[in-house]
C-alpha cells in the first residue's frame, strides 16, 4: 500500500486530505503541521509520497522542507497549495517537485498526480542505478582492457631492445606493428570513455568567448605542428553560453579535423565564423582541406564511422560523434556540409542566453 | 627511517594510501599525480620506495618503472594495480618491480608487502592502530 505523508499546516484541511486519500486506499502516516516535523517523519518511516502545503507552521515553510527532502532521500514531493502567483511557482520549480496542484482541486487529480509521481520517481531511481552501473563498468573496463595492452607493449618491447640482433628487419617491422595497434587501441578505450563522460556529465551554463576559445586552440595546433603554415581567420567577439569545459572539448574536435584535413592542401585555410539562420545564430568552421562526399554528411556523427582510411587521415572516428553530444546536450544543432577535396564546413548553435 | 614516494593520479588513492603507509610509521616524503611528476619528484627525494599507479593518462605505471629502473637499478618499486593480469605482473618483475599492490587497499597485506622490501618502519613513530 502507498504511504503518504500530508504535511499541512491547517488541522481541518489536513483531515479532509487524508480521508480522501483513505478513500482512494492510500496509507496516510502522519499528518504534521510543520517542515521540522516533517522532516523527522521522513527520516523515521520514508513515506512513498509527500504532499507538501507550501505555507506552514515553523520556520520553514514548505517549499524549504522539499529542498531538503530532495537533498536527502529520494522521496517524491508534490505541492498542495493555494498560491499559483509566478513567483511562488518559479521558487517551487528549483525544489523539484513531481507535481503542483492548486487548491482547491479535484479527487481525481489528486489520484493522478500521486500515481504519476510515483511512478516518475520509480523510473529515475532506476536511471541513476543504471548510469552507477555504467560508471562502474566504465572504470573496469580502462582498467581491464588496458592492463593486456600495456603487457602487449612491453613484451614487444623487450624484444625490440633485447633481443633485435636476432631478427631480419622484416621481423623488427612486425614489432613496430605490433606496438603500434596497441597505442591504437589505447587511444580508442581512452576516446570511448570520454565519449561516455560528455554523455553523462553535468551540463554547466556559462557565458562562452567562442573567439578567443577558436584562437587559443589554433594557437596550439600551430605549436604542435610547427611545418605547417595554415591561414586562420576568426570573427571577432562571437558570443555565446555553454559549459566552457565540454565546448573546449568540442571546438579542439571540430578545429582538430579542420586543421587535419587541409594537410595536404596547398594554402591550407580555415574560417570560424557567425551567420544568422532567421532569429538564432550559427556558428561555422569551414576548411579548404579533403571535403567528404555530400551524401554521406549523415554518416559523420555516427561513432567509429570513417570517411577516410587511416593511412589519408589517421582518426578513430569518435571526434565527431563526441562534438554531436556536446551539442545536443546544451540543446544545440550540428550539420555538415561539404564536397570532395573541396572543403567541409560544420554548423553548430549552442544557447543564446544562459536558461 | 625508511621513506616513501607516492606516485598515483587519483586523489584518493594518494590519501589512502598516504594515510596506511603513515600510520604504520613509515615517512611518505612525496606523492605525485602524475608518471611525469613521479619521476622529478624521485630524482630530488631519492626515496626508499616508489609506490607507482599502474593505469595513469599519457604516462602509464610502466613506462614510469621503465624509466625510473633504467636510471637506478637498484630502485625499490611496488606497482599499484586493480586489474588482475599475469602478463602485466610477468612484464613488471621483469623490469624489476619488487611487488605488486592490489587495489582497493588493503592495509595488512599492503604492508606486509612493503615490509618485505623496505623492512619495519620506525618503531617510535608507529600509530597506536594495530593494522
Amino acid at each position: 500500500m502507498t504511504r503518504v505523508l500530508v504535511v499541512e499546516d491547517e488541522a481541518i484541511v489536513a483531515e479532509s486530505i487524508a480521508s480522501k486519500l483513505r478513500r482512494y486506499g492510500y496509507e496516510v502516516l502522519d499528518t504534521p503541521p510543520s517542515g521540522e516535523e516533517a522532516l523527522e517523519i521522513a527520516e523515521k518511516s520514508r513515506p512513498d509520497v509527500i504532499l507538501m502545503d507550501i505555507h506552514l507552521a515553523g520556520e520553514m515553510d514548505g517549499i524549504q522542507t522539499a529542498d531538503r527532502i530532495a537533498s536527502l532521500y529520494h522521496i517524491p514531493v508534490i505541492f498542495l497549495t493555494a498560491y499559483a502567483d509566478e513567483q511562488t511557482i518559479a521558487r517551487a520549480k528549483d525544489a523539484g517537485p513531481f507535481g503542483y496542484l492548486v487548491k482547491p482541486f479535484r479527487e481525481r487529480d489528486l489520484y493522478v498526480t500521486i500515481e504519476m509521481a510515483r511512478e516518475r520517481s520509480r523510473l529515475e531511481a532506476e536511471l541513476e542505478a543504471a548510469n552507477k552501473e555504467l560508471d562502474s563498468f566504465s572504470y573496469s573496463v580502462s582498467h581491464d582492457l588496458r592492463a593486456p595492452l600495456i603487457a602487449i607493449d612491453g613484451f614487444s618491447r623487450i624484444l625490440e631492445e633485447t633481443y633485435a640482433g636476432y631478427l631480419p628487419p622484416d621481423g623488427i617491422e612486425c614489432l613496430n606493428r605490433i606496438r603500434q595497434a596497441a597505442n591504437q587501441m589505447d587511444q580508442l578505450i581512452d576516446d570511448f570513455l570520454r565519449l561516455s563522460r560528455v554523455t553523462r556529465a553535468p551540463v554547466q551554463i556559462g557565458p562562452l568567448n567562442v573567439s578567443k576559445l577558436a584562437r587559443d586552440i589554433l594557437g596550439g595546433l600551430a605549436a604542435q605542428d610547427p611545418d605547417r603554415s595554415v591561414h586562420w581567420k576568426v570573427e571577432e567577439d562571437l558570443q555565446a553560453f555553454g559549459d566552457p569545459g565540454l565546448c573546449e572539448i568540442a571546438l579542439k574536435n571540430l578545429l582538430g579535423n579542420a586543421w587535419k584535413y587541409t594537410k595536404n592542401t596547398p594554402d591550407a585555410r580555415i574560417q570560424v565564423g557567425s551567420t544568422m539562420q532567421g532569429q538564432s545564430r550559427v556558428f561555422f568552421i569551414k576548411d579548404n582541406g579533403a571535403g567528404f562526399p555530400p551524401e554521406k554528411a549523415n554518416l559523420l556523427f555516427i561513432p567509429l564511422q570513417r570517411l577516410h582510411s587511416p593511412q589519408e587521415f589517421p582518426g578513430n572516428g569518435i571526434g565527431l560523434a563526441t562534438v554531436q553530444r556536446i551539442i545536443h546536450r546544451h540543446g544545440g544543432r550540428i550539420w555538415a556540409e561539404g564536397f570532395v577535396d573541396n572543403g567541409a564546413t560544420f554548423f553548430f548553435t549552442l544557447p543564446e542566453e544562459a536558461e | 627511517m625508511p621513506t616513501v614516494l607516492i606516485v598515483d593520479d587519483e586523489e584518493l588513492d594518494r590519501k589512502v594510501l598516504h594515510s596506511i603507509l603513515l600510520s604504520a610509521g613509515y615517512e611518505v616524503v612525496g606523492t605525485a599525480r602524475s608518471g611525469e611528476e613521479g619521476i622529478r619528484l624521485y630524482s630530488t627525494l631519492h626515496p626508499d620506495l616508489v609506490t607507482i599507479d599502474l593505469m595513469m593518462p599519457n604516462m602509464n605505471g610502466m613506462e614510469v618503472l621503465i624509466k625510473l629502473m633504467k636510471d637506478n637499478k637498484d630502485t625499490n618499486a611496488l606497482i599499484c594495480t586493480s586489474a588482475h593480469s599475469d602478463p602485466v605482473v610477468d612484464l613488471a618483475m621483469r623490469y624489476g618491480a619488487k611487488g605488486f599492490i592490489i587495489k582497493p587497499f588493503q592495509a595488512r597485506s599492503l604492508l606486509s608487502t612493503v615490509k618485505d622490501v623496505i623492512g619495519e618502519p620506525d618503531p617510535t613513530r608507529m600509530n597506536i592502530w594495530n593494522f
